[in-house]
C-alpha cells in the first residue's frame, strides 16, 4: 500500500470516527433535554405541558410556579450536576486503575460521606454548619477520606495502584462498620432519617443544595477533564505514561482530588447513590471506544440525562409516594448494565 | 498538561463560581417555602403515638395545638353509654378467669390457646413483659403499659420486686426463640425467676409476650423443664391494636390477670374521661381542617395508622390518603397546603429546613 492511500484512508477514518461522534453526542443531547422536560413533566401535581414553559418563567397559577420553580427546577438540576460528576468520577476512577470495575466508591469516599453525615444527623456533630451540617460533615468526610485512603497507601517506594485499591477498600469497610454502629446506637426517632439518607434521595434538594454542590462538582469535573489526554496515556500502562513524559505522581493526586470533589459534592445533596459511575463510562465505552476526551464529555451528558431520568421514574412509580434513588438505581442499573454487556459484542478498555 | 494553565483555570473557575453565587444569592428573594400559607405548626413526640394509652398524651397535645386550652377533666363524669365502649378479651368462669392466646404451634401455624387463672393465681400475679423483634424503647413503652396497669390500680405486689428493669426487656436481633438454645433471652427470663425465688415465694407469674414467639411450644417446656409450673405464657398481639377500643380491651385483660376489675382500673377510666371530654369539645365541630404530619425521614402516617385515630378523633383531614406511613411528595404538600403541620420530637432538622425554606 502507499503512503498517499494509507494517510487517504487514515482521512476517512477520521471523518466517520467524528460523525460517530458528533451523532452520539447530538444524541446524547437530545436524550439530556428530552429528560429535562420529561422530568419536569413528571410529579404527583398535573401540569400539562403547554404551561410548563410559562411556568418556569413565573407566569401562571402561584401554586404551580412554586412547584415548578422551587421544587422541580432545582431538583432536576441536582440530579444532573450529580449524575455528571459521578459518572466522570467513574470514568476518572477506571481509567486511573485500569479496571473496569472501578467506581467512585472504591476509594471508601462514599462510606467516609455516609460516616460523617451519620455522625451529624445522629449526634449533632457538626451543629455549628446549622442547616448544612448533614450536608458539609458527609463533604468533610468525603473529601478527608481521600487522603486517609491516600496516605495509608503510601509504602516507602511511593503509592501503587494496588495499594490504593486495597487501602480504599478497607477504609470503606471500616467507616461502613461505624455508620452500622451508629444506626445501632442512634435513637429510635433519628434512625429513619439515617437509612434513609443513605439509600440516596433528590427529595430535599432545592436550589440551596445546588447552589451549595455546584461548586466543587464543576471544579471536580474541571480537573478531570484536564487530565483528559493523561488518563489515555496512563491506560497504556503507568510505566509506559511515564517514559512517554506523563507525570504519573501528579496526574494520579490530581484525579484523585477532582474525583473527591466531585463525589463529596454529590454526596453531600443526595446521600449514596450506586452504580451510575460503573455503568454510564462503559456505555459510552462500548458505543465510542476508550478515547478519554471523547468520553468526559459524553459521561456528563449520559450521566446527567441518566439521573434524570431515574428521578422522574422513582418520582413516578409509586406516585405520590417516592422510591428512594438508590434503589432505583441499583435495581435498573445493574441489569441494563449486564444486558449492554452481553449484547455488545466489541469492547475496550483502552490500551487492549 | 501545563500546571499553570490548571491552577490558572482552577483560579478563574473560583472566582466566576464565587461571584456567581454572590450575585445569584444578592438577587433572590427568601423563598418562604411552606410558610408561604401561613400553617399552624406543631410538635408531637411520635413514639408515644403508640398502642399504649401513652397515645392519649399525644392526642392531647395535638387538640392544644388546633383548638387551644383542652378541657378540663375535674369534676366530669362520663354519662352512661357515653364512654369508650370496648370488648373484654377475659372470660370470667367459676373460680377464676380464662383468656386465649395466640401463638405458634410446632407445625408453624398460628394457633389459639386457652388460659386459665384461677383467683388464686391472680391473687398471688406477677407479670414479666417481653418483647420481640421490636425496639427497646418501644418495648418500654409496652412494660409501661403494664406497670402503669397495676400501680394506677395501687396493687402493692409489685414492691418486691428485686430490679424493676429484669420485668421488661427484649431481644431486638435474636432469633426470637425461648427455646432450648439456652441462648440470652432464655437466661435472662430464667435468671430473673431464679433471683425472684419464683419456685418456692408462691407467686404466680403471666409472662406476656408481647407480639410473634417462634417458639411458644419450647418457652413452655422449657419453664416446665426448669421447674417452673406456676408461670404462665401469655401472646398479646400489639400490632393488632388498631382502635382505642382494642388498646382498653388490652388494658383490660392486663388489669384482669392481676385482679384489677374493669371497673377498677384506673388507666382505662383515666383514658376514656380525656377521650370522652375531647369528643364532647368536638361534637359540633364540623369545619373541615386539613393537618400533615411528617417525621424526621420525611415519611408521613397516612390511613391505618395510629396517627389517624388521632386525626379522626380531632376531625383533621389528613393529607396523606396514602395507607401506612410513606413517603408523600412536596408537591402534594404545597399544593394541599395543610392548615396544620406535625413535626416530631428528635427531628435534628432546623424548623426552616422542616418546613423548605430556601435561600
Amino acid at each position: 500500500m502507499s503512503e498517499l492511500d494509507s494517510f487517504e484512508a487514515l482521512k476517512v477514518i477520521r471523518r466517520k470516527t467524528f460523525r460517530k461522534y458528533l451523532i452520539v453526542t447530538i444524541v446524547a443531547l437530545f436524550l439530556l433535554v428530552m429528560a429535562f422536560f420529561i422530568a419536569l413533566k413528571t410529579g404527583p401535581v398535573y401540569i400539562s405541558f403547554d404551561k410548563l414553559i410559562n411556568l418556569l418563567f413565573g407566569n401562571g397559577n402561584q401554586t404551580d410556579v412554586y412547584i415548578i420553580q422551587q421544587i422541580r427546577l432545582p431538583r432536576i438540576l441536582c440530579c444532573a450536576i450529580v449524575g455528571a460528576a459521578l459518572s466522570i468520577a467513574g470514568l476518572a476512577m477506571q481509567g486511573l486503575f485500569r479496571n473496569p470495575m472501578a467506581s467512585p466508591s472504591i476509594l471508601g469516599v462514599s462510606s467516609g460521606a455516609a460516616f460523617g453525615a451519620a455522625l451529624a444527623m445522629g449526634f449533632g456533630i457538626g451543629s455549628i454548619f446549622g442547616s448544612y451540617s448533614v450536608t458539609l460533615m458527609a463533604f468533610i468526610f468525603c473529601f478527608g477520606t481521600t487522603f486517609l485512603v491516600y496516605f495509608l497507601a503510601r509504602t516507602s517506594g511511593g503509592v501503587s495502584m494496588t495499594m490504593l485499591l486495597l487501602s480504599g477498600i478497607a477504609v470503606g469497610a471500616f467507616f461502613n462498620g461505624l455508620v452500622s454502629a451508629i444506626q445501632y446506637l442512634v435513637d429510635s426517632s433519628t434512625l429513619p432519617g439515617i437509612v434513609y439518607w443513605l439509600m440516596g434521595s433528590f427529595a430535599s434538594c432545592g436550589w440551596d443544595s445546588f447552589k451549595l454542590a455546584l461548586i466543587p462538582i464543576v471544579i471536580g469535573i474541571v480537573i478531570i477533564g484536564f487530565c483528559a489526554n493523561e488518563l489515555n496515556i496512563i491506560s497504556l500502562g503507568e510505566d509506559q505514561a511515564g517514559t512517554l513524559g506523563v507525570n504519573v505522581k501528579k496526574v494520579r493526586v490530581l484525579l484523585l482530588i477532582g474525583t473527591s470533589l466531585a463525589v463529596a459534592g454529590s454526596v453531600a445533596i443526595s446521600g449514596i447513590i450506586g452504580f451510575v459511575g460503573l455503568i454510564i463510562p462503559h456505555i459510552f465505552r462500548m458505543i465510542v471506544g476508550p478515547n478519554h476526551k471523547i468520553l468526559i464529555p459524553l459521561s456528563i451528558i449520559g450521566g446527567a440525562a441518566f439521573m434524570i431520568i431515574m428521578d422522574a421514574i422513582a418520582r413516578w412509580i409509586i406516585m405520590p409516594d417516592e422510591l428512594p434513588i438508590g434503589i432505583l438505581t441499583a435495581l435498573l442499573g445493574a441489569p441494563f448494565f449486564i444486558y449492554v454487556m452481553r449484547t455488545k459484542k466489541k469492547y475496550r478498555m483502552g490500551g487492549e | 498538561m501545563n500546571s499553570k494553565i490548571i491552577v490558572v483555570s482552577v483560579v478563574a473557575i473560583l472566582i466566576i463560581a464565587g461571584i456567581s453565587v454572590f450575585v445569584w444569592s444578592d438577587n433572590k428573594e427568601e423563598n418562604g417555602g411552606w410558610y408561604a400559607w401561613d400553617p399552624t405548626i406543631g410538635e408531637v413526640d411520635y413514639t408515644k403515638i403508640s398502642t399504649t394509652p401513652q397515645i392519649i398524651d399525644q392526642l392531647e397535645t395535638m387538640y392544644e395545638v388546633v383548638y387551644g386550652t383542652l378541657p378540663s377533666t375535674d369534676g366530669v363524669t362520663i354519662p352512661d353509654g357515653k364512654e369508650l365502649q370496648y370488648n373484654s378479651l377475659v372470660t370470667k368462669v367459676s373460680g377464676g378467669i380464662e383468656v386465649k392466646s395466640n401463638y405458634t404451634n410446632s407445625s408453624g401455624f398460628l394457633d389459639t390457646k386457652t388460659i386459665y387463672f384461677t383467683d388464686s393465681e391472680i391473687s398471688k400475679m406477677k407479670i414479666i413483659s417481653y418483647g420481640y423483634g421490636i425496639t427497646d424503647s418501644y418495648v418500654d413503652l409496652l412494660g409501661a403499659t403494664v406497670w402503669d396497669t397495676v400501680v394506677a390500680a395501687g396493687n402493692t405486689t409489685w414492691d418486691d420486686y428485686p430490679d424493676n428493669e429484669m420485668i421488661n426487656w427484649s431481644d431486638g436481633g435474636s432469633s426470637g426463640s425461648l427455646g432450648s438454645e439456652y441462648n440470652l433471652s432464655e437466661l435472662n427470663l430464667l435468671s430473673y425467676l431464679e433471683k425472684a425465688g419464683a419456685k418456692d415465694n408462691g407467686n404466680t407469674y403471666c409472662l406476656v409476650v408481647w407480639g410473634y414467639i417462634q417458639n411458644y411450644d419450647d418457652v413452655v417446656k422449657m419453664l416446665f423443664d426448669n421447674g417452673y409450673t406456676n408461670v404462665e405464657v401469655l401472646r398479646v398481639d400489639y400490632y393488632a391494636i388498631t382502635s382505642f377500643e382494642y388498646l382498653l380491651s388490652v388494658q383490660d385483660l392486663l388489669g384482669q390477670i392481676v385482679g384489677i376489675d374493669s371497673l377498677d382500673n384506673g388507666v382505662i377510666s383515666n383514658f376514656q374521661l380525656r377521650y370522652y371530654v375531647i369528643e364532647e369539645a368536638l361534637e359540633s365541630d364540623t369545619d373541615v381542617k386539613k393537618v400533615y404530619l411528617e417525621r424526621a425521614d420525611k415519611k408521613s402516617p397516612g390511613s391505618e395508622t395510629l396517627s389517624q385515630l388521632c386525626f379522626d378523633t380531632l376531625k383533621l383531614t389528613n393529607i396523606n390518603i396514602t395507607k401506612g406511613t410513606t413517603m408523600l411528595s412536596d408537591e402534594v404538600i404545597v399544593s394541599e397546603q395543610p392548615d396544620y403541620i406535625f413535626f416530631v420530637k428528635g427531628d435534628t432538622r432546623s424548623m426552616d429546613q422542616r418546613m423548605r425554606v430556601t435561600v
